[in-house]
């Protein structure tokens, strides 16, 4: 398992990748109507894949100490992308969020380079050897106050699914690094507390709130697209209607191609696809914690966390809205969901936790010598 | 420090994996607890159990002539689950079926996918309204293509046709009694909608095609339906009768050619007639029908051989004291020969011959020329009569029945009757129908029925050549002639039964049966004209009915193009008092 960790986190992107395109040319057929392409989808996500792929080699090759050094240029450019959003012909309004940057030929989403910095630089800070917990400053308030900028901007332009991955990642990190328990209990339940705050304060996310109650009752308003989901997933059964057959995707089950996904995949390939995506998701999980533990150093750890941490949260809130176990908050499911930002950030992170492996423990990674050394002699 | 951190990124894979578990039991109980539920609900929301009305079949003359026919409209509805502006929505179509806005927004609020708003909503406010719909990109308005039944002759045949209830269910004349051939079967189609309401063919489910419904083929003729009723309601109009009808048949096949009565209504309003007006008379009115029963005891004594052609009859001078009662002719006759019996229409003489012949054999052919029996036709309420056996007879009845009084018959027995003289003997089932045609060219023709030979064709001639006399100077009828033909035929006088019993004093069903050319019968016609406002000295049927038989017989002599028979005369009527109908005053 060990050596093999990337084997077995490779497969699982590779298999997750694969059913998100096949998905995407089942419920992306019904693009035609709004786009007149019923191809458009698979294409623009192939083209973003393309773009993904690269990323993530580069993140492989790179050696991770590079992040290191550089944390606070990455910091620094997202937090000023971030206030761009808010300077009216540069940032990108839509549907009463500013979370856009019109680059002319497409539109950018400063948040999704904004979550990389931040665990850039939460690894970065509690790896430095002058870090203890045991000073209350240093250990924790301090660095949750500089990573409170990016979050605070996020929640600005009305995204607060973001900056509570942000949060909980961020969190996941300290935990691990080794933050007192007596502090992290008295922090947590205020981070979940500020975020239920700030969701009350949008009318929007309260109906939301309020339909997650009871999706039935709800599913002609607010609670419709869960409603939805959860028709989907019951006419699937065990085996699905069959792949390309799923009624929901035809203009009943809106957002099937994004944040919905899932529910597709339930009703056209039933509970054993559904399962086995949440078992991907999990060895995700495990090799990125297994990558972590066998990290070369403190920093490779934590990055290496942070990295997992941002990929699985993710997941979980998807896998959690859809399946009607959290309220709805538009999440993409990581490697599945089309739209491009987010596929290119999660295979930037995997290219990250390869390259922290390659660095490992010595003797951990059959792939170590690949791009480091310059000598390799491969292994057949 | 290093043990530590291994600690707790187990304990954060610990609660990840916790968490998917979570998901993954959620997962199962969607899919596999809900499985039936959710299905059921899917397959409700997408599926759609998708109408193929059938084609009420149409009615046709016997040349093809359409007599009820369907027009397409609209039934426009409402599917809640499809409209997300519902106030632009009510509004538009508020607007365009001219209802309540109100109401529409109410009836969409009530959530429902089939929601009707409005039915027989003409094609081009359909057209108009589903173009701004498009326009202004609303949806959740749906019409289905429906069809009202109308009958192109409004009032004409209205009796036969009958018409249809709001559940398109035939509710009377033939509409009713073919509704099993003309209504079909409906299919139907299971087939599913995306949420904008298309329709996904590729997944059209089972499917049962329509069976649309076949064509009735009438034995009517509309051209001597025209005649019939032009010439009834100008009866109508001019006399005010209390109703009249007219019945032509031919004598022998037994189709009904035409049939009308006064008054009528229209069946493509029959939520507006008075339901007076919407009696068949022809087949539910019971009348005592006169002397034109007296063609029964006439025919049953000669064949019975009571009397022969050359007997003679004494007819008492015109007073015939019987049963403590006087029986009267209108004049007073010696030694008569059936044959001037039938043309003078003597009661006297018709009650001496029933005596001849005693009731139980007068009965046993009254009974078979057909009164007091259902004669078949195929339209609803028709009504057997009322002929009572000679066991409940009383002692006037046997002078009485014969010239037909204490008997109640309808219209169409009679014509039927004096078919069975037309045509040499034989009692037809009257025929309406002439023949079922499906969609796919298969006809079903009707075969006509002979119901008993009633007497042998030698008796039907003799009859026949003195009802031909009766239309000739000296007999009862001479306004029933028709220029170029001879008319054979029967008058008949009959005072009306008040409703409080007994006789009405001044009213009188008059009637006229006679059929032509006498030599070969085309038709039989009947005019029963019941309750004419003329000088009741003027009210007999040789006057009142007869000139419309007259009048509707050469028309329709001209319709069918019958070859004169007879040298055209100039007709001259004779005096009015020789053709009185000699008819038993008040009892």
């Amino acid at each position: 398992m060990q050596k093999n960790v990337i084997a077995f986190l490779m497969l699982a992107v590779a298999g997750l990748i694969a059913l998100g395109l096949v998905m995407l040319f089942s419920t992306g057929a019904f693009a035609r109507d709004s786009h007149g392409d019923m191809y458009l989808f698979v294409k623009r996500q192939g083209f973003w894949l393309v773009v993904g792929i690269i990323a993530a080699l580069i993140a492989a090759s790179v050696d991770y100490h590079f992040w290191r050094k550089w944390w606070w240029v990455f910091f620094a450019g997202s937090a000023f992308l971030l206030l761009l959003c808010f300077i009216p012909p540069i940032g990108q309004r839509i549907n009463g969020s500013s979370r856009w940057i019109n680059l002319g030929f497409g539109t950018l989403q400063p948040s999704e380079f904004a979550k990389i910095s931040s665990i850039f630089f939460v690894a970065w800070w509690f790896s430095r050897e002058d870090i203890t917990f045991e000073k209350l400053k240093n250990g924790l308030l301090l660095p949750i106050s500089i990573l409170g900028v990016p979050m605070v901007l996020i929640v600005l332009e009305v995204d607060i699914g973001n900056t509570a991955l942000i949060g909980a990642a961020a969190l996941a990190m300290i935990f691990v690094a080794g933050g007192a328990l007596r502090w992290l209990a008295v922090l947590a339940p205020m981070a979940f507390a500020s975020i239920f705050l700030v969701a009350l304060a949008v009318p929007e996310r309260v109906q939301r709130l309020v339909a997650f109650t009871d999706p039935e009752k709800y599913r002609l308003c607010e609670g419709l697209q869960q409603w939805q989901g959860l028709i989907a997933f019951g006419s699937g059964g065990f085996d699905g209607v069959g792949l390309g057959e799923g009624r929901q995707k035809m203009h009943y089950l809106p957002y099937a191609h994004t944040d919905f996904i899932f529910p597709m995949i339930g009703e056209e390939l039933g509970l054993k696809a559904t399962a086995l995506t949440v078992f991907a998701f999990l060895v995700i999980l495990l090799c990125g914690a297994l990558i972590s533990a066998n990290a070369r150093d403190r920093f490779g750890m934590l990055l290496g966390l942070g990295c997992t941490m941002l990929i699985t949260i993710q997941s979980m809130v998807n896998l959690g809205v859809t399946t009607s176990l959290l309220p709805n908050k538009g999440m993409p499911l990581p490697f599945i969901s089309y739209g491009g930002s987010n596929l290119v950030v999660c295979l930037f992170l995997i290219g990250l936790l390869v390259n922290i492996h390659r660095q490992g423990q010595p003797l951990v990674s059959r792939f170590a010598p690949v791009l480091l050394r310059p000598h390799f002699e491969p292994r057949v | 420090m290093r043990k530590e951190e291994k600690m707790r990124i187990v304990i954060a894979c610990i609660a990840g994996a916790l968490l998917f578990t979570i998901v993954s039991a959620r997962l199962v109980d969607l899919h596999v607890s809900k499985h039936a539920e959710y299905s059921r609900i899917a397959a409700e929301k997408n599926t759609v159990r998708q109408i193929i009305p059938a084609k009420r079949g149409l009615i046709l003359d016997r040349n093809g002539d359409k007599l009820a026919v369907n027009l397409p409209v609209h039934t426009v509805f409402a599917d809640a689950s499809h409209i997300k502006d519902a106030e632009a929505v009510s509004e538009l179509i508020a607007r365009y079926l001219g209802l309540k806005q109100s109401e529409v927004s109410q009836k969409i609020g009530t959530g429902g996918k089939y929601l009707v708003l409005k039915r027989k909503v003409p094609d081009e406010t359909v057209l108009k309204m589903q173009a701004e719909m498009s326009e202004r990109n609303l949806r959740g308005i749906y019409t289905e293509i429906d069809s009202i039944r109308a009958y192109p002759n409004n009032s004409m045949l209205g009796h036969v046709l009958g018409y249809l209830n709001h559940e398109r269910k035939g509710v009377q004349g033939i509409e009713r009694t073919m509704e099993k051939h003309l209504s079909g079967e409906d299919g139907f189609r299971y087939t599913e909608r995306d949420r904008t309401g298309r329709e996904i063919v590729l997944y059209r489910g089972q499917e049962q095609e329509a069976q649309h419904g076949k064509n009735i083929r009438l034995t009517i003729d509309m051209g001597l339906q025209a005649i019939l009723e032009e010439e009834i309601d100008a009866t109508y109009r001019d006399l005010k009768p209390h109703t009249v009808n007219a019945i032509m048949v031919d004598p022998k096949t037994g189709e009904i050619l035409a049939m009308a009565s006064r008054p009528c209504f229209d069946p493509n309003k029959p939520g507006s007639a008075d339901p007076e007006t919407m009696k068949n008379r022809s087949i539910i009115d019971m009348v005592e029908p006169g002397s034109t029963f007296k063609i029964v005891v006439a025919a049953g004594a000669l064949n019975e051989g009571k009397v022969d052609e050359k007997s003679s009859i004494f007819c008492e001078n015109g007073r015939f004291f019987y049963g403590g009662r006087t029986l009267k002719d209108h004049h007073g006759y010696g030694h008569m020969s059936v044959h001037d019996i039938l043309v003078k229409s003597s009661n006297i003489g018709c009650a001496k011959m029933a005596m001849m012949m005693g009731g139980d054999k007068f009965h046993e052919y009254v009974r078979r020329f057909g009164f007091g029996e259902r004669l078949g036709i195929e339209l609803p309420g028709e009504i057997p009569g009322l002929v009572h056996p000679p066991a409940r007879w009383d002692k006037l009845t046997i002078t009485r029945m014969p010239m037909g009084h204490s008997v109640a018959v309808t219209p169409l027995q009679i014509t039927m009757g004096m078919s069975v003289i037309a045509n040499g003997g034989s009692l037809m089932a009257p025929q309406i129908v002439k023949s079922i045609e499906s969609q796919d060219g298969e006809v079903e023709r009707q075969q006509s029925k002979v119901v008993r030979e009633v007497i042998p064709e030698k008796t039907a001639h003799f009859i026949s050549d003195a009802l031909a006399c009766v239309t000739q100077p000296g007999g009862t009828a001479t306004f029933a002639r028709v220029n170029g033909f001879n008319v054979a035929g029967k008058t008949g006088t009959a005072q009306k039964v008040s409703e409080k019993g007994g006789y009405a004093p001044g009213e009188y069903v008059v009637s006229f049966v006679g059929y032509m050319p006498a030599e070969d019968p085309r038709f039989v016609c009947l005019v029963m004209v019941d309750d004419a406002q003329v000088s009741s000295g003027l009210n007999y049927g040789g006057l009142v009915a007869a000139p419309i038989f007259s009048r509707i017989a050469e028309r329709s002599a001209r319709h069918l193009d019958l070859v004169p028979t007879q040298p055209a005369i100039a007709l001259q009527p004779d005096p009015i008092t020789t053709l009185f109908d000699a008819e038993e005053e008040t009892r």
